[in-house]
C-alpha cells in the first residue's frame, strides 16, 4: 500500500497550510507565499482557458481589470470588500465573455496574437482615461478589506497574517472549483475540443459553450485575484499587468506542465520565490526564467510536474518488473 | 495654418513609417520563411543599437563602422539563436513562438545584467534641423529615413537579384516544392533567420542614437512591428512595407490630434480587428486554412 494513503494526503495539505504561518510567521516569508498564492489563483484559472486549446496572453489584463473594478466600488461607490470582490469577479467574467466571442473563432497563433493585442489594448485603456482610472499612476491609497463575518465582528485584514487566510481560502477555492471542473464531464468536453475540434462537434460537443465557460470561469478567478491583489498592495496601475505578466503566467503553467491541475500550482511554487532566492546577482535572476523557459520548452514538453510523473511510472514499472 | 499642420504629420507619418518598416520586413520573413512569431525580435534591435552604442563609445569607431559592426554581429547571432534553439520546433508554431518569448526574456535581462537599467545615450551624429518650406525636420530623421530606405533597396535586391534570395522566396512561398527542386531547406533557414534578425538590428542602430538606450527599448519597435505585419498580412513583405506607411502616417496623425497614448491603442484596435475579419491582412496570401 501507497504511504502515506492517498484520502488523507489531500486534508493534510490543507490542515498544513493553515496551520503554517502559526509556526513559521516570517513577515519575509509571508510575503513570498502570498505572491505565490496570488500567482497560483491565476495560473490555475489560466491553465482551465489553455486546456480548452487557447493560449492567452490577455489573462493578466482580466487581474488588472478586476483590481480596477474592486478599487473603485470600494473607492467611490463605497462597496463592502465582499461585494467589490465579487463584482470584480463578475466584470472580468463578462468581459472575458464579450472578447471570448471573437476570441472563439480563431486558432494557433491567430489566436494568440489576438489575446496579446487585447491585453495592450485593456493595458492602454487603462493608461488613457484619467477619469476615474488615474492614469498612469492608477489608484492609489486602496484600503484593506474589512469582512463581517458575524454582526458586531468586523475583521479588517491589514496585516501579512490574516491576508495569508483570506489568500489561501480563495485558492483553495479556485483549485477546488477548476479540479472539480476537469473531473466532470465538462472536463472530458473540455479536453475533447482542445485535440479534436471537428470531432467534438460530430459527436455532440458544443464547443463554442465550452470555450466560452471556460473563459468564462477562467476570467472570473483572474477578476478575483486582481482584487485581492490590489487590496493586498493597497494600489493597482498598468504596470501591475503588463505584456511580461501575461507572459509570466504562461511560463508558469508551461514549466509546471499545462496537462495537470497540479502543473500551474507546481510552476508558481517553483518560479515565484525563485527571485527571491537569487539575491546574490539580482541583474540575472530574470535571465534564468527565460532560460528555464527555454529548456523546459526543447527537452520537458510536459513541464515539471510531468517530467515526475514519468520518473514516477519508470519507477514502478521496474518494481514490477522485479517483483 | 491647418494645411501645414496637415502637410508636417503627413512627412512625419512617412518618416516613423520607414522606422517601422525595418523591423516589420525582417519579423515576416521569419514568419514567413520559418513560421516563427519572432517575440524576440525586439531583443535583436535592443542589441544593435547598444553594440552601436559600445563600438561609437568603448571603440571608438565613426559611426558609419559601428552600423555594420552592429548588422552583422546580430546576425551572427541570428544564426546562432537558429541553429541552437529555433530549428528543434520545425512545425511546431506554438511551441517555437513560447521559445521566442523565453529568449526575449533571456537577451532583455542579460543586458539588463550587462548594461544596467539606466538610460544610456549614444552620442548624437547628427544635429540641426532642416527648414524646408514652412517644414521642419531634424536632420536625425531625414538621415533615418535615407538609411532606410538604402537598407529596404539592398534587401530588395537581395531577394529579387541573388541565388540566395529566391531561394528564400521559394521557401515561404512552399516549402515542400522547394525541397523537391533541390534547396536544402535546413541549411537556409539560418540564412533567413539571420537576414531578418540583421534587419532588426539595423532598425536598432539606425533608430537607437536618436533616443535613450535601455534594456527594454526593443519593446515598443517589436509591438510595432507586430501591428505593421498583422495590418500588412503575416509573411508578406510588401505587405510589411504599406502596413508600414499606413501605420506611421495613422499614428502620426492620430497623435498630432487626439494624443500620444491614443495612437498606441489604435494600432492594437486595428490589429484585433484585422485578425478577426481579415486575418490574410491586406496583402497576404490566406494562410487561415494550413
Amino acid at each position: 500500500m501507497r504511504w502515506p494513503p492517498k484520502r488523507y494526503s489531500l486534508p493534510a495539505l490543507v490542515v498544513f497550510l493553515f496551520a503554517f504561518p502559526a509556526v513559521w510567521s516570517d513577515e519575509f516569508y509571508l510575503s513570498v507565499v502570498l505572491n505565490i498564492y496570488f500567482a497560483i489563483i491565476l495560473a490555475v484559472s489560466l491553465n482551465l482557458i489553455i486546456r480548452a486549446g487557447m493560449l492567452s496572453l490577455a489573462h493578466a489584463a482580466f487581474m488588472g481589470i478586476g483590481g480596477y473594478t474592486s478599487a473603485l466600488t470600494v473607492l467611490k461607490l463605497g462597496f463592502p470588500f465582499l461585494l467589490a470582490l465579487l463584482s470584480s469577479g463578475v466584470v472580468a467574467a463578462v468581459i472575458s465573455l464579450l472578447f471570448g466571442r471573437l476570441l472563439v473563432r480563431l486558432k494557433g497563433v491567430y489566436l494568440v496574437l489576438v489575446t496579446f493585442s487585447f491585453g495592450e489594448v485593456v493595458r492602454l485603456f487603462f493608461v488613457n482615461v484619467e477619469y476615474p482610472f488615474g492614469g498612469t499612476t492608477g489608484i492609489l491609497n486602496i484600503p484593506p478589506p474589512r469582512i463581517t463575518i458575524l454582526p458586531g465582528l468586523t475583521v479588517t485584514f491589514a496585516s501579512k497574517l490574516p491576508y495569508y487566510y483570506l489568500a489561501l481560502v480563495f485558492v483553495l477555492l479556485t483549485v477546488f472549483v477548476v479540479g472539480r471542473i476537469y473531473r466532470s464531464s465538462i472536463g472530458q468536453a473540455i479536453a475533447c475540443t482542445r485535440e479534436a475540434e471537428h470531432l467534438a462537434e460530430c459527436i455532440g460537443i458544443d464547443t463554442f459553450r465550452c470555450k466560452m465557460f471556460v473563459l468564462g470561469v477562467g476570467g472570473f478567478f483572474a477578476g478575483l485575484a486582481g482584487s485581492l491583489y490590489a487590496h493586498y498592495f493597497h494600489f493597482i496601475s498598468p504596470m501591475s499587468f503588463t505584456f511580461w505578466e501575461g507572459v509570466n503566467l504562461i511560463v508558469i503553467n508551461i514549466v509546471g506542465g499545462t496537462g495537470w491541475l497540479a502543473g500551474p500550482i507546481l510552476g508558481a511554487i517553483f518560479l515565484v520565490p525563485l527571485p527571491e532566492f537569487l539575491r546574490g546577482f539580482v541583474e540575472y535572476q530574470r535571465a534564468l526564467y527565460g532560460l528555464i523557459l527555454i529548456l523546459t520548452i526543447c527537452f520537458l514538453p510536459d513541464g515539471l510536474w510531468g517530467f515526475l510523473r514519468n520518473i514516477r511510472f519508470q519507477r514502478r514499472g521496474k518494481q514490477a518488473k522485479q517483483a | 495654418m491647418a494645411f501645414s499642420l496637415l502637410a508636417q504629420a503627413l512627412t512625419n507619418g512617412l518618416m516613423l513609417g520607414a522606422s517601422y518598416i525595418l523591423m516589420a520586413l525582417g519579423f515576416t520573413m521569419i514568419f514567413g520563411v520559418l513560421r516563427i512569431v519572432n517575440f524576440a525580435h525586439g531583443e535583436f534591435y535592443m542589441l544593435g543599437a547598444f553594440v552601436v552604442f559600445v563600438a561609437m563609445t568603448q571603440l571608438q569607431v565613426n559611426y558609419f563602422v559601428a552600423v555594420p559592426i552592429a548588422i552583422a554581429a546580430v546576425a551572427l547571432l541570428g544564426i546562432a539563436t537558429e541553429e541552437i534553439l529555433f530549428r528543434r520546433f520545425r512545425d511546431k508554431e506554438m511551441e517555437g513562438m513560447i521559445a521566442a518569448l523565453g529568449l526575449s526574456i533571456l537577451i532583455q535581462n542579460l543586458s539588463l545584467g550587462v548594461w544596467g537599467p539606466y538610460d544610456l545615450s549614444v552620442p548624437s551624429v547628427f544635429t540641426g534641423v532642416y527648414q524646408i518650406g514652412t517644414f521642419f525636420y531634424p536632420t536625425e530623421r531625414i538621415v533615418v529615413v535615407l538609411l532606410s530606405v538604402c537598407l529596404m533597396s539592398g534587401f530588395y535586391i537581395f531577394l529579387k537579384h541573388t541565388k540566395l534570395g529566391l531561394a528564400i522566396r521559394a521557401i515561404a512561398q512552399d516549402t515542400e516544392i522547394a525541397r523537391a527542386q533541390g534547396m536544402r531547406v535546413q541549411r537556409l533557414y539560418p540564412f533567413a533567420f539571420a537576414v531578418g534578425a540583421g534587419l532588426a538590428a539595423a532598425a536598432g542602430a539606425i533608430i537607437g542614437p536618436i533616443f535613450a538606450l535601455n534594456p527594454w527599448v526593443g519593446t515598443m519597435p517589436m509591438m510595432k512591428a507586430f501591428i505593421v505585419v498583422v495590418l500588412g498580412g503575416i509573411g508578406s513583405l510588401p505587405g510589411a512595407f504599406l502596413g508600414g506607411l499606413i501605420l506611421g502616417v495613422a499614428e502620426s496623425f492620430v497623435s498630432t490630434y487626439g494624443g500620444k497614448a491614443m495612437a498606441d491603442m489604435l494600432g492594437f484596435i486595428l490589429v484585433i480587428c484585422i485578425l478577426l475579419f481579415k486575418p490574410s491582412g491586406l496583402l497576404g496570401q490566406s494562410q487561415v486554412s494550413r
